[in-house]
């Protein structure tokens, strides 16, 4: 009884061995990068940041939908990060960034909840890298933009531990052991988070289904 | 066949759906949570929902990154704890830490001087002896003047005085009434409170005759010590603030 249906998602076994050894391969260099920025190089340590950045922009602009505040937040994580390298243990250095800034967005998110923002990005702006919308007629083109501005304004709704547990698990693909380190909280509460948050999504997107059945 | 039924769907866990999404299911879980998804119409349709919604999330697209995000010489040297600097935070927490440690005990060692201070007569009349002396009668007198003793008690220091007919005339009763209290309001109040206790037969016959000296003072004895441990504590109060402060106030002052 193991065979897996379509849209399931693939558990950390499936990964294939090519990919696995891409990213031992990477860890290895974060590794190096880090013991030379921690002997005074930073050059090695903005390799890092290179490296990095954009994982971590993404990462942050899904959790906090402004590209200001998440530049910034991307910023001082790692500012933190070099302030902080000594106490980095080993392991993934990806994940570990990946807990700071995260972090850094949640302290946002915190401030957003006292002065909140609007959740709906224009998404015609021409600094979008890709293009959003990748569509070229007109009706889809007006669909996807339907589309992602239900998704944020939905996400926007959930409580954010919920939404941040989503994300990092969806959009950042990291499974339930990294994202309870990265929260800081057991992997029971991130997989009753995830699991909580998908059945308030779908209600809270089921006026328009639609839009979601391609 | 599907099922479709709403009272079909009701009993079936959707949470079940949910983890079998998540990848999060037990072997005996799965099977019976592939079977919900493959006889029920509802619980496939929240299946495939799950997976859209999900496949939607991921495909929201990012903006461009603003900036690059690497780090200056000038913000490495900013960021990165000189040893000096280390030595100073260092040594700002050590006299933080002491200050507060300070500070506390200043406090409670005023507050328990000042608690002593406050109970300790009222505890100890019946301890004191009685005492005959003119010290002591001034001391009453005193009290009087001042109005502390209470009413009820004013008349056996009358009686008193009348008694003995030595130390205090009428007249010189009048005129104390005029006289400042030399004694501090502790001595007062707790001559005040023993002077009830005190029968004029008591002291016309001398009992308890023996004078409190003035190395013996009124309270048994401890008003040396609890001042010492006021001032003590007086000045451990204000050496932790001065510890916990003083740096902050300076900086300021710099600033400024």
């Amino acid at each position: 009884m193991n065979e897996r249906l379509a849209g399931e998602r693939p558990g950390p076994d499936s990964i294939p061995a090519e990919n696995r050894r891409a990213e031992e391969l990477g860890q290895g260099i974060d590794a190096a990068l880090v013991e030379q920025a921690l002997r005074g190089q930073l050059e090695a340590f903005n390799q890092l940041v290179v490296r990095h950045q954009d994982h971590l922009f993404a990462l942050v602009y899904h959790l906090v939908p402004d590209r200001d505040q998440a530049a910034d937040a991307v910023q001082e994580a790692f500012f933190s990060a070099y302030r902080n390298l000594s106490s980095f243990r080993g392991g993934s250095v990806r994940s570990w960034l990946g807990r700071i800034a995260v972090n850094a967005a949640m302290d946002i998110q915190r401030s957003r909840r006292r002065r909140p923002s609007s959740p709906y990005p224009e998404l015609e702006d021409e600094s979008w890298q890709p293009p959003a919308l990748e569509s070229e007629e007109p009706e889809a083109r007006t669909m996807e933009v339907e589309r992602s501005r239900a998704l944020a304004s939905a996400l926007d709704a959930l409580p954010f531990e919920q939404r941040n547990c989503i994300i990092l698990f969806d959009v950042d693909g990291y499974d339930y052991a990294e994202i309870a380190e990265i929260m800081g909280v057991s992997v029971g509460t991130v997989k009753s988070r995830i699991h909580r948050g998908r059945l308030a999504l779908r209600t809270l997107l089921a006026p328009m289904r639609e839009l979601f059945r391609g | 066949m599907k099922t479709g039924s709403a009272t079909g769907h009701a009993n079936h866990d959707e949470s079940l759906v949910v983890r079998l999404y998540g990848n999060d299911v037990g072997p005996e879980e799965r099977s019976r949570a592939l079977d919900l998804v493959a006889g029920c119409e509802e619980c496939a349709a929240l299946f495939a929902d799950l997976g859209q919604i999900a496949w939607a999330t991921a495909a929201r697209p990012t903006p461009a990154r603003p900036r690059e995000f690497t780090l200056t010489a000038a913000d490495a040297a900013r960021l990165r704890p000189e040893p000096q600097a280390r030595g100073r935070s260092l040594w700002r927490g050590l006299t933080r830490s002491l200050g507060g440690a300070f500070a506390a005990l200043g406090l409670a060692g005023i507050l328990i001087a000042g608690a002593t201070t406050t109970f300790a007569p009222a505890a100890q009349p019946a301890s004191l002896p009685y005492s005959n002396s003119q010290e002591d009668q001034a001391g009453n007198q005193n009290a009087l003047g001042a109005g502390l003793v209470p009413p009820s008690a004013q008349p056996n220091a009358a009686a008193e005085s009348a008694g003995t007919g030595s130390a205090a005339s009428s007249s010189d009763a009048t005129k104390l009434a005029a006289v400042p209290p030399a004694a501090s309001f502790g001595e007062s109040a707790s001559l005040a409170v023993r002077q009830p206790v005190s029968s004029p037969s008591a002291t016309r016959q001398g009992v308890g005759a023996a004078p409190l000296s003035p190395a013996q003072p009124s309270s048994g004895g401890s008003v040396d010590t609890r001042l010492v441990v006021l001032i003590v504590s007086a000045g451990l109060l204000l050496i932790g603030l001065l510890l916990l402060f003083g740096p902050r106030l300076r900086s300021r002052r710099i600033r400024s």
